[in-house]
């Protein structure tokens, strides 16, 4: 006892806390028109910076890919001081949350402001509204959208004609269709749950709040009780007790992609997923609304959709910059890129593709458009990953066999603890 | 011999100028990177970013945190497994090579125990991954057998101590039947023979004579075992980035590289997680030296 | 480590080289005794922990000259063709333009660099420690003792702070630096010099009026080589599979060791990650064939030192 209070009184002596690092101020560093710039990008987007090559000669790039925790890594390059790369490709749209602030100890935030004196505001309205909404901060841009990855729901045409099934307008026509499937053709999938997007592509279209917005930046509302939340947890549980809904990942592999009957899943799934990893052949995959509890107020989810940003310590901003920019909005490029672009112009090239309006079954233009719409914006960017917490604690359970709906509350423990821990308020 | 004793004092002058000479290298780096890294972890345990003093602060913040528990019990569940397994068959196995086998084929297995140690490290959790994936396994019908199917069934929360140690045993006990081994051989003869003589049976010898006169070894491998057991680092870490459901702060050293680079960089915070690990692993040290009466230091001849 | 009961002293003691152990009559006898149980069960537990030990690394030679198909489906110990051990190397060198070269090159640098500091800083203060009287040398082993019982990881992260302090990360002394610090290499030598050289001649030679320096280089450092030997192993080795020193030092890609890297490739592949791309070319064969590579340098020296590793300093001479 006596040895507590004297901890006690010892830890009493100063703040332990590291001072808050301002966001201190944008300060380019000298520079040089023609030295080369570094690209850090995931596997998938090392094909864009080599197009941005090709179509740019006389740039030196040089190109790493990079697939592990992009926060940790930046963090050791501001501790050492240098060795930014220029140009970062984040896949998690959260990203640019905590590159727009210092990471302690008065290091200068890593992302530049792109609407100071770097990108025209008029390129900057090419975007799709809301688009561009994770890279705002403090009134400034940080990155720029390369993707929106709205959730719609895909489906094999072919065999829904065939077995006389029609598109869940609802979740729970989802919920029926999917046991219909599992008595009627077993071994079919209505997807697949063992991804990280979960909570984005089920939870977020159902306004749960998971991690949810409040009127302070600082504050976010977890509650995973609310029935918005609890509603989605008993459709999930109840597929995959039926063994329609899969626990494995859509990637996982040895995975055979013709059993995947549907998916409510982002707009990159098209091309990317049952094109390019399950090669479904053409004219067989259908894209339609996903399903929606209040036809009156619809929501989607919103599985990432890509960030670029540039290196506020470049020594060549205009050349780092005109990449980003490039491989954002190009549209001889975007078009036949996997996902949806973000920018307006590129999505126009992207829907009148031939390769992609020949691919699908059904057009694509309506349903992305709608979808994009709808993206439920209640949903917070935050600087702690948003699936940590769901594969830490969701993802074993359910692969241990238990229930979604045991799994809430200790899901919902570990998304307060890692909130606190990374500086954050959590009201219910 | 006259001279000689004349000649000592000059001679032991001699000697200590030029000894501090021959240590010279090897105490600067060992101040550079043993003393300096102790003492700067040490002075950032105590203090915040602005160099004042916190008292225990930082270490409540350490210890208090959501993830240290977990990640403490985590590292004490994978110690006791590997080092029970480590100690039970490194000392078995040098028995059994010792008592059983001899010349070209008791050379030949050793090498055979020693040569996973040439994996460790990266190497080793790469495959180990590939052993344990029942997709690419060559025991994918053990795996099966046992109800994994992917690898996500492989890598769920229980399982994962086990795991880790296995990998850690199969890379590090060869090196520790070696080393038991030549102590075994060291036991002199006539203290065997005696007690063959007494009609001890191979059992009743590796038990109650063997055994206890290697018990030195055996605390000094439990020593440098623990000391590495706590470094567990590059096995979770693999894991984790491989799978992603796995606990990004399984071990305390990846908690410490998160509070020191995460979300919220407090190095600090890593300082004082860093000196409790530092703690533990020297008192489990100074426990056991004690009770074995090791480290009896002699100036030599 | 006790002094007293080292076994290298005690063959050392009676100050001629061991009696070489035939097999006696003594020890014969007790195995036919009991019959052939006992054999057949010893031989059962070797044969059991042999596979359990060896054949992970059969399946890590054979594994690239399959190709991923092949992999998941075959036998696991069929070999396949050499041919496909050619592709998996074009593909991993295809990998972000050759960086795999980049990551050998830099390992051999930093373990190479380490291990040569490493041994002009172990060997004399070894043999200062042990044969030089001079104040402060009890102090030295004290610390050298404790240093090696303490767990280095923990001092990883303030190790990479301080080198931080001094500018020093991301260029190659970051990891030289460290890995020439090596407390176990200085007490190998210390124990060794202890008990193979003979005080006498020490003596004389210094009655003599050779320099200290002079006794040391014509005298101690012939007798080392087998002190220098195994420091030059366990330097070497430990330098190349390090793995958590390099990942927080060397943030680039093109200045981390092979270590590094692999776990680079590892997640750039679809092997083990799913969702990550499989054009990028890095699949099990890859992977397999990239570890395989890593691992060639010490099992080369491990095959070297076998002799004397497995049947020499630690296992009391040519006993058995």
């Amino acid at each position: 006892m006596a040895a507590i209070s004297a901890l006690a009184l010892l830890s009493a002596c100063a703040s332990v806390a590291p001072a808050s690092g301002s966001s201190a101020g944008f300060k380019p560093a000298a520079q040089d028109d023609k030295s080369g710039i570094t690209v850090l990008v995931d596997p998938t987007r090392e094909a864009a910076v080599q197009a941005y090559q090709k179509a740019h000669p006389n740039v030196k790039v040089k190109v790493t890919t990079f697939n592990g925790t992009l926060q940790t890594k930046m963090s050791l390059y501001d501790k050492a001081g240098s060795g930014w790369p220029d140009v970062v490709f984040s896949a998690s749209s959260s990203d640019p949350t905590w590159a727009s602030k210092s990471s302690g100890s008065g290091a200068q935030p890593y992302a530049a402001p792109l609407n100071q004196n770097l990108i025209p505001q008029s390129t900057l309205d090419g975007w799709a509204d809301g688009s561009l909404a994770p890279c705002q901060f403090g009134g400034n841009l940080y990155c720029l959208r390369n993707d929106i990855a709205q959730t719609v729901t895909w489906y094999n045409k072919t065999l829904f004609d065939q077995w006389g099934y029609t598109v869940p307008k609802t979740w729970d026509d989802f919920q029926a269709l999917g046991l219909k499937v599992a008595k009627e053709h077993p071994g079919y999938l209505l997807g697949e749950f063992g991804d990280a997007w979960g909570p984005e592509i089920f939870f977020q279209a159902s306004k749960c709040p998971v991690q949810g917005t409040t009127d302070k930046a600082d504050t976010i509302k977890v509650n995973l009780q609310a029935p918005e939340c609890t509603r989605m947890a008993k459709v999930i549980d109840t597929l995959l007790d039926a063994g329609v809904l899969g626990k494995q990942s859509y990637f996982e592999k040895g995975l055979d992609g013709s059993k995947v009957l549907m998916s409510v899943g982002p707009s990159w799934f098209g091309q990317y997923l049952f094109n390019a990893t399950y090669k479904v052949p053409a004219g067989q995959i259908g894209v339609a609304d996903q399903p929606q509890w209040d036809a009156s107020a619809p929501a989607n989810g919103n599985v990432g959709g890509g960030v670029w940003m540039v290196s506020s310590h470049s020594k060549n901003l205009k050349a780092a910059t005109d990449l980003a920019t490039w491989v954002t909005s190009d549209t001889g490029f975007q078009k036949t890129a996997p996902t949806y672009p973000a920018n307006k112009a590129a999505a126009a090239a992207w829907l009148t593709n031939p390769a992609n309006v020949s691919y699908f079954a059904t057009p694509v233009k309506a349903p992305f458009q709608t979808a994009a719409g709808q993206v439920w914006k209640g949903w917070a960017n935050t600087t702690f990953g948003d699936s940590a917490a769901f594969q830490k604690v969701v993802l074993p359970g359910i692969t241990g066999g238990k229930s979604l709906t045991s799994l809430l509350p200790a899901w919902q423990t570990e998304i307060v603890n890692s909130a606190k821990a990374a500086g954050y308020k959590v009201v219910q | 011999m006259t001279t000689a004793q004349t000649l000592r004092p000059a001679q032991r002058e001699r000697s200590n100028k030029a000894g501090y000479l021959f240590v010279a290298g090897y105490t600067v780096l060992l101040i550079a990177f043993g003393v300096l890294p102790t003492t700067y972890a040490l002075a950032l345990a105590f203090t915040n970013d602005q160099w004042q003093f916190t008292g225990f602060g930082q270490f409540i913040v350490a210890v208090t945190d959501y993830r240290f528990l977990q990640s403490m019990a985590n590292m004490g569940a994978f110690l006791v497994i590997w080092l029970t397994a480590t100690v039970v068959f490194a000392v078995g196995l040098a028995l059994v090579l010792r008592n059983f086998v001899r010349g070209r084929a008791s050379v030949f297995w050793r090498f055979i125990f020693y040569l996973p140690g040439a994996l460790a490290g990266v190497a080793s959790t790469l495959v180990w991954m590939f052993m344990l994936s029942p997709q690419a396994s060559p025991i994918a019908p053990l795996l099966h057998a046992i109800g994994w199917t992917d690898f996500g069934q492989v890598v769920q929360p229980q399982n994962l101590p086990g795991i880790f140690a296995v990998m850690a045993f199969w890379v590090g006990v060869g090196g520790w039947i070696i080393i038991m081994y030549g102590a075994v051989n060291n036991i002199s003869d006539d203290v065997m023979e005696a007690a063959r003589l007494d009609g001890a049976s191979s059992w009743q010898l590796a038990w109650y004579v063997q055994i206890p006169m290697i018990r030195q070894w055996v605390v000094y491998m439990l020593i440098l075992a623990f000391a590495g057991g706590t470094q567990l680092y590059v096995e979770p870490q693999l894991l984790f980035v491989a799978s992603k459901q796995v606990d990004p702060t399984w071990s305390p050293n990846q908690l410490a590289v998160q509070f020191a680079f995460g979300a919220t960089s407090n190095p600090n915070v890593a300082a004082a997680l860093s000196v409790v690990l530092l703690v533990v692993g020297l008192m489990f040290a100074v426990v056991l030296v004690k009770r074995s009466g090791m480290f009896n230091v002699e100036a030599e001849d | 480590m006790t002094v007293t009961r080292n076994p290298v002293r005690a063959t050392e003691s009676t100050g001629t080289t061991p009696q070489v152990r035939q097999a006696t009559p003594t020890r014969g006898r007790r195995p036919r005794a009991n019959g052939w149980a006992r054999p057949v069960l010893v031989w059962l537990i070797l044969l059991a922990f042999g596979f359990f030990f060896v054949l992970p690394i059969v399946w890590l030679i054979l594994a690239p000259t399959k190709t991923s198909t092949e992999l998941a489906n075959s036998f696991p110990f069929a070999v396949g063709s050499l041919g496909e051990v050619g592709q998996a190397w074009q593909h991993l060198v295809a990998f972000q333009n050759g960086i795999i070269l980049r990551w050998f090159g830099n390992s051999a640098l930093y373990s190479f660099g380490g291990l040569a500091l490493a041994l002009v800083t172990s060997i004399p203060a070894g043999y200062g420690l042990s044969r030089i009287r001079f104040r402060g040398r009890k102090l030295l082993l004290t610390i050298t003792l404790i240093v090696m019982i303490m767990p280095a990881a923990t001092l990883v992260i303030p190790m990479f702070l301080e080198l931080n302090a001094v500018k020093l990360i991301g260029t190659p002394l970051a990891l030289i630096l460290p890995f020439a610090y090596f407390p176990f290499g200085v007490y190998l030598t210390y124990v060794y010099f202890s008990t193979s050289l003979q005080s006498s001649m020490l003596e004389a030679a210094r009655i003599d009026g050779a320099s200290e320096f002079q006794i040391f280089f014509r005298i101690a450092v012939p007798l080392a080589r087998p002190v220098i030997a195994m420091v030059t192993f366990f330097s070497f080795v430990g330098n190349w599979q390090n793995f958590f020193l390099p990942s927080l030092v060397m943030p680039s890609d093109d200045q981390q060791p092979i270590q590094v890297g692999l776990s680079q490739l590892m997640s750039s592949s679809p092997a083990f990650n799913p969702g990550g791309t499989a054009n990028l070319g890095i699949d099990a064969p890859e992977l397999t064939l990239a570890i395989l590579l890593s691992v060639i340098p010490v099992l080369v020296l491990f095959l070297f030192a076998q002799r004397s590793l497995v049947s020499g300093m630690f296992s009391g001479g040519t006993k058995g």
